[in-house]
């Protein structure tokens, strides 16, 4: 079984938000042909969000922007509160939610350490943008553009969007991988890692950071 | 659903390159459009070995939402109300185009009394050349003399040219230490392609050292960031100066070979001691050194070892070498000097001076952008470069390097027949010119347009046409100007061809709606060029307007105008031109296939570019012989016109001394990646907020500063100037200089102009637009807060361009 991952440079990263905004149009935003319509605030939804980490300089994200979006653990504790199982990883590791049998109980809302989920409880007309595009009421959540992977083109649009490199997109568990390489090498960390939910999500912090001065 | 869904990727979805031409660079990407029309991805298109250069960043991710923008003009527009009352009727576009036509003819005598005025980018170049060779007006401009123009004019001093942006290159990838001051290749105003070689470099550990305003992501970036008042940039690079010039931290076998800074002097007139024809160049003139080889007077080709700090008496006469000069002059520029202005500790500004000579030559000051915010930028980015030019970094590895060529296209004017004729009368510039005005680029004078239209000379405006270029925003005392542009007396007819409802289309009699980029085929082809690479870009058309938007593009407007004007009867094709533009490198098949023709590669590192440079000596002249015989009046002066480095303090410390009152502050606007530089930017709802997560929508004011004034997070203060005033949304945050006031560019035009539009559709009813229905409205436009006062905030030696933010404002709760 593949094991899915990111990893998100931030010394590439230059906070021009291209993956926020392609996100909004991946699986937010809907497009009717008349106009574009999208919750408000529209970057709330994102499923890839900027944080600004405040701090003192011994932290290693201290100052520094960073993107709430879901970490896609090995042990998802969102999936592990579920009471119906709509939350479940699949088969290449991505965590994901079966709108079907979500009832809407914000339990993997709660459950959730790094505030991935969020919910739009407004209402918005046509239909989503692709098959797992948001709904709303439930709770939404990154999904790596799983969508794309069924077309055949599976990259994630916010890695599409990134044209810095600061976004790698990869199977983790191939050792060919950039996003495995950059792993093994050490130089990527997994956020709250103290937890045990093994997050697929790997941040290069920044070279300034007491991270990086440690090693 | 499921249609849209297995589109992505399996070949229903059609493919369209183009490029982006939301700023200036025009990175070549490729959109994704369904077959119902909707767009669904937006990448850049990559090609090998190029993409170093060129990115696809947050705003063309943005174009899905661009073309419902509700700002957008829908139809052509006649004024009904008053000028800047926002009332206009629907007509049709046979009308605007006979109006529009009718008003040329008008002055087709006197052409000159046309003014036409455009922003770069988008088909720009077509419209300049329109106005400029087919109508035959000699007032044709773009507004840089409120963005580079004081770059430009630094440049001028070392190197005998002007100096763009464009025209050097920070060699980003091979540098080991990079200082950045007096801009933000992250957030600037060309974004992407600086941040694309910026962030490559950082990442692959290249030190980072930031003086700004503000902290903002490039701080969180940089290894040591400080935080200085506005405008004081240049009291730093004098001391770095002074710090590597008497610590001898310099490259003193570069300065041998590429400048003249052995060249002897007389040390009372400073002026050369004997210059002479010089053998190994032609057409360029050489001049007197010590050699200290052989201890005796030489031409610099004959010497051995011409010295770098030498004086002496020659002929009974005190003389020093151009260096030792340029050591005086920056003498008492100390860094303890430096840090009562700046409050950066002495010891860390010497630091930073050791730390750039200790890398270099692979370590600079990096080569700026915008130099039109405080009145003493020509000097700072002079003396910037000098210290560039000192430590050896100037057109070597890892320095500031050269731009590779680019390609020449035939005008399409020259491809499509139409009857053209020379411009002529008397122009704005030339009129300035005899009344004191300096340095005038001939390219950049929107501001003495507004001069022009303020005062009424040389003469009266007949017909001011404005294409896709924000004239009432991008004006530093757009409140004189919008009085002035009411009055039919001082510029009869308005024309605005735009995309979207902004500060100047609510001054236009006419209002002709505009493509965007990604609904249209480009009049020319593009070039996108940055560092050493270019590629040939062509605009294509990826969506329709949405079916309520009746926009032309702009060549289609100005070529059926020829065609009424019986100037032409020819059809215009863009591809036959791109056909003809293309041909010697590759041609249109190639273009069309591959999206992009990759037409130079490679930065150029060579000091001089790769030939002698157009001084008289053909070197980098560290004291400019030539301008220092035109301007030997403002040495001792502090002007950008003394010809050597001086402490020029900012306009706003002359004034105040740099003590501010508690209801003091500097007004900055700064530029955001996602709206420069298309002010339409603003208007997108998903920019808004995105600017509000980074708490950058709205002014940044100092916490303590925010507390003696009762101003808490998220309050609205009302910001008043010696132009006018606005409200704008208070962020309070310990992330910006106590001096300060700081928001972004242009995304607000306070209780100036009204909000809404009022439109008399074709069927009688009434449309009314808001303006900022999504976005804008509460950063800072410090063009409307200021006055155009030469001397002060119009710096008259560099060509009358702004020093925009460099006047005090008052700052109250609202």
């Amino acid at each position: 079984m593949a094991r899915y991952g990111m990893v998100i440079d931030l010394n590439r990263c230059i906070g021009c938000l291209a993956c926020v905004v392609a996100c909004i149009r991946e699986n937010i935003a809907r497009q009717t042909g008349e106009d574009v319509v999208y919750p408000e605030p529209p970057v709330l939804y994102a499923r890839t969000k900027p944080v600004h980490m405040k701090g003192g300089e011994s932290l290693p994200f201290s100052d520094t922007t960073v993107f709430i979006q879901c970490q896609h653990c090995e042990n998802p504790p969102c999936a592990m509160v579920c009471p119906t199982g709509a939350t479940f990883v699949d088969e290449y590791g991505v965590v994901r939610l079966d709108h079907n049998k979500c009832i809407g109980c914000r339990a993997c809302m709660i459950a959730c350490p790094y505030a991935a989920r969020t919910m739009y409880r407004g209402s918005l007309p046509g239909e989503p943008p692709n098959k797992y595009g948001l709904v709303p009421n439930t709770p939404d959540k990154c999904t790596f553009c799983v969508h794309r992977r069924e077309a055949g083109n599976w990259v994630p649009a916010c890695v599409e969007a990134c044209a810095f490199g600061a976004r790698m997109f990869g199977d983790l568990d191939d050792d060919k991988s950039e996003v495995a390489r950059i792993v093994r090498s050490g130089t990527a960390v997994q956020l709250l890692s103290g937890l045990g939910c093994d997050p697929k999500l790997f941040y290069v912090p920044p070279l300034r950071s007491a991270l990086n001065a440690r090693r | 659903l499921e249609k849209a869904e297995l589109a992505v990727g399996d070949g229903m979805i059609r493919e369209v390159t183009t490029a982006c031409l939301i700023c200036m660079q025009r990175c070549p990407i490729a959109v994704g459009v369904d077959s119902e029309g909707k767009i669904r991805y937006v990448r850049y298109l990559t090609m090998e070995g190029y993409d170093e250069f060129f990115a696809c960043c947050g705003r063309p991710q943005l174009i899905f939402e661009l073309p419902f923008l509700r700002e957008r003009i829908k139809k052509p527009l006649l004024r009904v109300g008053k000028r800047g009352e926002g009332k206009f009727k629907e007509i049709s576009w046979d009308e605007a185009l006979r109006l529009l036509t009718e008003w040329i003819k008008e002055y087709w005598d006197e052409p000159w009394r046309i003014v036409a005025m455009s922003r770069s980018g988008a088909d720009s170049g077509f419209f300049h050349t329109f106005f400029k060779s087919v109508v035959g007006t000699p007032n044709v401009t773009k507004h840089c003399d409120t963005c580079h123009t004081g770059l430009d004019w630094a440049g001028y001093f070392l190197f005998g040219k002007l100096v763009s942006p464009s025209s050097l290159i920070p060699d980003y990838a091979n540098a080991d230490l990079i200082v950045i001051m007096g801009r933000n290749p992250t957030q600037g105003i060309v974004a992407t392609a600086w941040s694309k070689l910026f962030a490559e470099s950082r990442a692959r550990k290249a030190r980072l050292i930031v003086f700004d305003v503000k902290r903002d992501r490039l701080c969180e970036l940089a290894d040591r960031c400080y935080i200085i008042p506005p405008g004081t940039d240049l009291a730093i690079v004098l001391a770095i100066m002074n710090v590597i010039l008497e610590e001898k931290l310099y490259n003193s076998e570069y300065l041998i070979k590429w400048t003249n800074a052995s060249m002897l002097v007389y040390e009372d007139t400073l002026e050369p001691v004997k210059m002479d024809v010089n053998p190994l160049q032609k057409d360029k003139l050489t001049y007197l050194v010590y050699d200290e080889a052989t201890g005796e007077y030489k031409l610099k080709p004959e010497a051995k070892k011409p010295a770098l700090e030498y004086e002496g008496e020659y002929n009974g006469r005190r003389v020093k070498t151009v260096l030792l000069v340029l050591k005086d002059a920056v003498k008492k520029y100390t860094p303890e000097w430096a840090s009562r202005i700046t409050g950066v500790p002495a010891e860390e500004i010497r630091w930073v001076a050791r730390e750039l000579a200790r890398a270099a030559p692979r370590a600079f000051i990096d080569h700026v952008y915008k130099a039109a915010r405080y009145y003493n930028e020509g000097m700072f980015n002079r003396v910037r470069m000098i210290v560039n030019v000192l430590l050896g970094s100037m057109g070597v590895k890892g320095g500031i390097a050269y731009p590779g060529g680019k390609p020449k296209f035939p005008s399409p004017f020259e491809v499509i027949p139409i009857e053209t004729r020379k411009p002529g009368g008397e122009s704005i510039p030339e009129y300035w010119k005899k009344r004191g005005v300096k340095n005038i680029h001939k390219k950049c004078f929107s501001q003495l347009v507004e001069k022009t239209v303020v005062e009424g000379k040389p003469y009266p405006i007949g017909l001011l046409i404005i294409y896709n270029e924000n004239i009432v925003s991008h004006i530093l005392g757009a409140r004189e100007f919008i009085e002035a542009l009411k009055d039919e007396n001082k510029v009869k007819h308005i024309v605005v061809i735009d995309t979207t409802f902004n500060e100047t289309v609510l001054f236009a009699d006419l209002v002709l709606p505009t493509t965007f980029f990604i609904e249209q085929d480009g009049a020319t082809l593009h070039y996108a060029k940055k560092g050493g690479l270019g590629q040939i870009v062509a605009i294509k058309k990826v969506v329709d307007p949405p079916k309520d938007v009746d926009a032309k593009p702009c060549w289609q407007i100005l070529w059926e105008v020829a065609k009424r004007l019986g100037l032409t009867k020819a059809e215009y094709d863009p591809r036959k031109v791109w056909e003809k533009q293309v041909e010697k490198y590759g041609g249109l098949k190639e273009l069309l296939e591959k999206g992009v023709i990759p037409v130079a590669k490679g930065l150029k590192y060579h000091p001089w570019g790769g030939k002698p440079l157009p001084t008289e000596t053909g070197e980098i002249e560290l004291i400019n012989v030539k301008l220092l015989r035109e301007y030997r009046e403002y040495l001792g002066k502090e002007s950008p016109l003394n010809p050597l480095p001086t402490w020029i303090p900012p306009a706003w410390m002359r004034e105040t001394g740099g003590q501010l009152a508690d209801d003091q502050f500097v007004v900055v606007d700064a530029m955001s990646a996602l709206t420069a530089t298309n002010t339409f930017m603003r208007f997108s709802g998903i920019v808004r907020d995105a600017m509000e997560k980074r708490r950058e929508y709205g002014v940044l004011i100092h916490t303590e500063r925010a507390a003696k004034l009762g101003i808490r997070d998220g309050d609205l203060v009302r910001i008043k100037g010696p132009g006018g005033e606005m409200i704008a949304k208070a962020i309070v945050t310990d992330g910006v200089h106590p001096t300060v006031i700081v928001g972004p560019h242009a995304t607000n035009f306070g209780e100036l102009l009204p909000k809404e539009v009022e439109v008399v559709k074709a069927d009688g009813s009434v449309e009314r637009v808001r303006i900022f229905a999504k976005g804008g409205g509460y950063g800072v436009n410090t063009n409307l807060l200021g006055l155009p006062v030469f001397g002060k905030t119009l710096v008259v030696e560099e060509g009358a361009r702004t020093a925009q933010c460099d006047f005090i404002v008052k700052v109250s709760k609202a």
